[in-house]
């Protein structure tokens, strides 16, 4: 394939003494060159672990991949030794937290965060000079005065802290950038000048980006495929096209949309999905969202569902046995 | 920042007062007269009386602390019972060597217990972490007296590199440094080991690690800065224990230091000198946590902040 990033049936857990979280069970994902691709779902859906196994900063320890494979630019990222793998994180592959409240290191300030990734990094011998205008370039990139980085972090707002960590993920210029629930922390203005500071900065570094997030309007502002993950598992794949136009989704992706609040249906509450996202450590039979799931049949409780393809829509539910003969 | 040292050093005035009136009052509700006990168990009621009268010990409670208080703002603590010299004299010469003992024992714990615990955090679970925590928690349940007595034994007895005790030279000081520096440098091991483990936790690690820094560079640059301050708090609590603590060691290794001045004073119910003493503990431990919160300014910038 001619993608950039390939994510082939990896699986993660964590494992403690007693317990395994089956976080990530058989993924497939890719992402081409100056694509976005927006993976969508609930909290404990094992996003976020997907991301750190891509850059590998799972938690040491109890975070383990067990199987599948990553590929990054012909690279195998799991097989890739520390060394190589430093060389990868913050200057081909970046990613943004959630929360940049506690994202940033209080004790250092913004310009010396945002300047290590750049001497990190350095394969050009920058001198000084070279070093604090590439800082000054970027954080004026993100819309931060460059007179600024003299300041502490505590000494920024929430959004402007979003711009620096953002500012970092920069700083050298990535591939990829992996953004995790980049705008969860931050109130609805400033959500929509960071997105759409993101995207036009996507568009103009012409880098590639897997954005996660649990906010379908966020996807429908700047993706151009969207992954819906489930339990650990992708139960829906498809273009922007197939998930905003198209009206054939799995069941859980129609309750997602339910969740959102429409301004011109007049019912008076929500429609939320019932019941809660299935235990990690012991996962249902047969399909994970079946003990949730409206349209639950007697085979969705037995056997887990194949993917239907449908074009480049892809679904992950017996349902679609039945509409690909209709 | 000047303006908040020189209201801290403000604070030390009333805070001083009461730390007087507390001593003040519970030496005069202790049995015993000082007068009698400087006399002599045969000396007739009637001197004792007029030694009372001479001291001003018949004097109302609150008319003694007020006429201590103006003497203390004068540096004067009074005259010893025992000696009958000024109060100040003796304490000053004393002193040097408490703080000696207190400043090296300190150094020494920190310079131990900072490097091991964050080494402890870094390999954590590992035989080298184990062996640094059990040890630790040995050290730090063994009374430091008795410490003490088996470094003088190993050291000055078998060995006989060591002195065993007295001042002298700077080598007089190892056994009780170590005495005290031991078991504060456990304390301050754990400490850092936990608060490091706990700091290594927190998303702007993951943030360095996603960057692509090394593991050292994240030690150093990250996490070390973050983890001090609170490891300096107890640092500082850790020199008021030593200070305290150096009645035990003083005793121990003979040393004439503020610590045996107490003891010697308390047999006596030498009231002036308990006094004197306790108060420059006090100030002493007062002007050390200034110290701290100054050092914390220049660790944390967050809290620079509040100080303009």
């Amino acid at each position: 394939m001619g993608q950039l990033l390939n994510i082939k049936d990896l699986e993660v857990v964590y494992q403690t003494k007693n317990i395994v979280v089956e976080a990530v069970n058989g993924i497939n994902l890719s992402l081409g060159k100056k694509e976005t691709l927006g993976l969508v779902g609930e909290t404990g859906a094992g996003k976020t672990t997907m991301a750190l196994s891509i850059l590998k900063i799972l938690p040491e320890r109890t975070g383990k991949v067990i199987g599948g494979s990553i590929d990054f630019d012909g690279l195998p990222i799991l097989d890739l030794n520390e060394t190589e793998m430093r060389a990868i994180r913050g200057a081909r592959i970046s990613m943004i937290f959630q929360d940049p409240m506690t994202s940033l290191n209080p004790t250092l300030t913004v310009g010396e965060q945002v300047e290590e990734g750049i001497i990190l990094h350095d394969t050009e011998y920058k001198t000084k000079v070279e070093v604090k205008s590439r800082v000054d370039e970027i954080l004026e990139l993100v819309g931060i005065e460059p007179s600024r980085k003299k300041c502490y972090p505590h000494e920024f707002s929430g959004g402007m802290k979003q711009r620096v960590v953002i500012a970092m993920a920069l700083a050298c210029s990535p591939e990829v950038l992996i953004a995790d629930e980049p705008t969860t922390a931050l109130d609805v203005t400033i959500q929509a000048q960071v997105l759409s500071m993101m995207d036009d900065l996507k568009e103009k570094l012409g880098m590639s980006m897997l954005l996660i997030t649990h906010d379908l309007g966020v996807v429908a502002k700047i993706c151009d495929y969207v992954a819906v993950m489930y339990a650990g598992e992708i139960i829906e794949y498809g273009t922007f096209e197939d998930f905003f136009i198209n009206h054939k989704h799995h069941p859980y992706t129609k309750g997602l949309f339910g969740s959102i609040p429409n301004i011109r249906d007049r019912s008076k509450r929500l429609n939320p999905i019932e019941g809660l996202m299935p235990d990690p450590t012991n996962l249902p039979m047969g399909c994970k969202f079946h003990p949730r799931c409206k349209q639950c049949m007697e085979i969705c409780k037995v056997k887990p569902p194949q993917i239907y393809v449908n074009g480049t829509h892809r679904v992950k539910c017996h349902l679609f046995e039945k509409q690909e003969v209709e | 920042m000047y303006k908040y040292v020189l209201k801290r050093l403000l604070y030390i005035l009333p805070i001083l007062m009461l730390i007087i009136l507390i001593v003040f009052s519970i030496l005069n509700v202790t049995p015993g007269n000082p007068a009698r006990i400087m006399l002599g168990a045969d000396a007739s009621q009637e001197l004792v009386d007029n030694l009372n009268e001479e001291l001003g010990l018949n004097k109302p409670l609150i008319q003694r602390y007020l006429g201590y208080l103006a003497g203390v703002f004068r540096l004067d603590f009074g005259i010893s019972y025992r000696s009958q010299a000024p109060v100040f004299n003796e304490i000053l010469g004393n002193f040097p060597t408490t703080i000696r003992l207190a400043v090296f024992a300190v150094l020494t714990s920190a310079l131990i217990g900072i490097p091991l615990g964050v080494l402890s955090a870094v390999r954590r679970y590992s035989l080298m972490d184990m062996s640094f925590t059990v040890s630790a928690l040995v050290l730090a349940s063994i009374p430091n007296f008795w410490l003490g007595i088996m470094l003088m034994l190993i050291f000055s007895l078998r060995l006989g590199i060591l002195p065993s005790g007295g001042i002298g030279s700077l080598s007089h000081y190892i056994l009780p440094v170590l005495t005290m520096a031991l078991p504060s440098a456990a304390y301050i091991l754990r400490m850092t080991r936990t608060i490091m483990m706990e700091t290594m936790r927190q998303d702007y690690i993951r943030t360095a690690k996603a960057k692509g820094a090394s593991p050292a560079r994240i030690i150093f640059r990250h996490a070390l800065k973050n983890a001090l301050l609170p490891v300096l708090t107890s640092l500082g609590m850790n020199f008021a224990q030593l200070l305290g603590g150096t009645l035990i060691i003083e005793a121990v290794f003979g040393l004439p230091g503020i610590g045996s001045v107490i003891l010697k004073a308390m047999q006596m119910k030498d009231v002036p000198v308990i006094m004197a003493a306790t108060i420059f503990l006090a100030v002493l431990f007062m002007l050390i946590m200034l110290l701290i919160d100054i050092m914390y300014a220049y660790i944390d910038p967050r809290i620079k902040a509040q100080f303009k």
